[in-house]
């Protein structure tokens, strides 16, 4: 509607940092408390005496592979969920209510069902992580696949393809759009599963220092494992779509 | 019609299959059985403390969304509106749009203590995020050529804005709107499990220590109904008052 302005815009965008930077160390002067509210340069202090202990990487790999290991499983098992649904559609209509009513329920609620059943190990945080990414990936499978057009699956049968051939060449690519499009959303949610299941039960990862810093009154080392965090999930995201990209499948993605 | 009758069917059967599982297969204290979870919750409404928990979160969900999403709209038009703002906002909403929503509920306690404060700035500051970032969004991406014919029509500054620039953003302040209450319950449930004396996610988090299981079950339930019941509120203010607005795509609204 406004047209943007391209002149200044960097100009502007850098004075923002600065603004908000100033702002900070504004506040932790007022509020008087350096432990309360720590000035930049007690977080970079913070930041590179965490690295140098490696304390942050080594937190930061602990939640990297309870991510990317529940992702790999949770949507593997959510792409066949949803094309064996899509294929055989009284389950699809059998499990459509109790996965949606599943799905409303934040992950944070499951993780001490998951702690009663499965102790506090590894295996309870994967499959607190997992289980929405089935979910996602699944609703995303059937959505994607209701929507291949009937057009080409005629035109397709016509020259002859069926079977596994249809589904490979007709059926996968035209739901591609839909599948690719939940596995982001869902490596997404994945992030906010992690934390949810690290500050609940958990002695290891970027979750459990930002709860281990609550205990101890450490607000530095808090703040720095929280935009941790937040670039390891920006990160792991874009590689993600990186990778998907560089696997030619671009045409897929919005 | 037919469809029905499956999920119906479906439901009863999912039913029966965890009874029997419960009853005669898995220890009943581990997978407690419908039946046991219903006479729970019969026993836990009866004594109202289920619902005092119910009405604690409800109560802190309803007011930080509230003040959150009064915050979000009244900003984002703002930003959205004027060209100078939205660049010098795009990197900070891009950076506390990346922040992860439960890794704030430690932070918030430690700054504003276990008491309600805390859990109602959480979650207005989250509803605020999400709906500013939409509010601007909308209003940046409306098409030109409804302004200029406003413009034509003789409306222009607040009128413009009114009768215009708002009706035309009314979608993605809604898509704002819904994805917040998203929001709003999973950081509740957070915060109480973290530093609470009342709410469901307290009350959840107990049953874990009592190794209650039809206590947690009784919980998630309660959850799930909570975000059910919250979003069908949403779609009926929505669908009721704001249907005009409603951005119809492939998939429906």
């Amino acid at each position: 509607m406004f047209p943007p302005s391209v002149s200044g815009r960097v100009t502007r965008q850098i004075l923002s940092v600065v603004v908000l930077i100033a702002l900070w160390q504004l506040v932790s002067w007022l509020t008087g408390d350096r432990a309360l509210v720590p000035p930049v340069q007690d977080l970079l202090a913070k930041l590179l005496d965490m690295m140098a202990s490696l304390e942050l990487p080594t937190h930061a790999l602990d939640s990297l592979r309870r991510v990317l290991v529940a992702f790999a499983f949770g949507a593997s098992g959510g792409m066949i969920l949803g094309f064996a649904a899509s294929a055989v559609r009284p389950l699809w209509t059998f499990l459509e209510v109790p996965l949606d009513f599943i799905r409303s329920v934040p992950p944070i609620g499951f993780v001490p069902l998951a702690i009663a059943w499965f102790g506090i190990g590894e295996f309870s945080k994967y499959l607190v992580i997992a289980y929405l990414t089935v979910i996602v990936v699944a609703f995303g499978t059937v959505a994607g696949v209701r929507q291949v057009d009937q057009t080409r699956i005629r035109a397709a049968r016509c020259m002859g393809l069926s079977g596994w051939r249809l589904f490979r060449h007709i059926v996968i690519p035209s739901a591609s759009r839909g599948i690719i499009g939940s596995l982001h959303l869902s490596l997404g949610l994945s992030f906010i599963s992690l934390v949810a299941v690290e500050i609940i039960g958990s002695t290891s990862g970027l979750g459990f220092v930002i709860m281990d810093s609550r205990l101890l009154l450490q607000t530095d080392r808090m703040i720095v494992s929280i935009v941790a965090i937040g670039v390891l999930g920006i990160v792991t995201v874009l590689v993600f779509d990186l990778l998907l990209r560089l696997m030619g499948l671009a045409r897929f993605m919005r | 019609m037919r469809t029905a009758a499956i999920r119906a069917t479906s439901l009863l059967l999912l039913l029966a299959l965890w009874e029997t599982a419960g009853r005669f297969w898995l220890d009943p204290l581990l997978l407690p059985p419908p039946s046991d979870v219903a006479t729970r919750f019969r026993e836990l409404s009866g004594t109202g403390e289920l619902w005092t928990h119910v009405a604690a979160s409800l109560g802190r969900v309803i007011v930080g969304y509230a003040v959150g999403s009064a915050i979000g709209i009244v900003l984002g038009c703002v930003i959205g509106a004027v060209p100078v703002m939205r660049d010098f906002f795009s990197l900070p909403i891009r950076f506390f749009r990346s922040v992860n929503p439960l890794a704030l509920v430690p932070l918030m306690i430690l700054w504003f203590g276990v008491g309600e404060l805390s859990k109602v700035i959480l979650i207005a500051y989250l509803v605020a995020i999400v709906v500013l970032y939409n509010t601007a969004l909308g209003i940046e991406t409306i098409p030109a050529d409804r302004v200029r014919a406003g413009r034509c029509f003789g409306l222009k500054g607040i009128g413009l804005f009114v009768r215009v620039i708002v009706p035309a953003a009314a979608p993605g302040i809604l898509t704002g709107l819904r994805l917040g209450v998203g929001f709003a319950v999973l950081v509740v449930i957070g915060a109480e499990m973290i530093g609470a004396s009342e709410g469901v996610g307290y009350f959840i988090l107990l049953g874990r220590q009592y190794v209650a299981i039809d206590d947690i079950f009784v919980g998630l339930l309660s959850l799930g109904a909570m975000g059910v019941l919250l979003n069908q509120v949403f779609l009926l203010v929505r669908d009721r008052l704001l249907r005009r607005y409603v951005r119809t795509t492939l998939y429906g609204s």
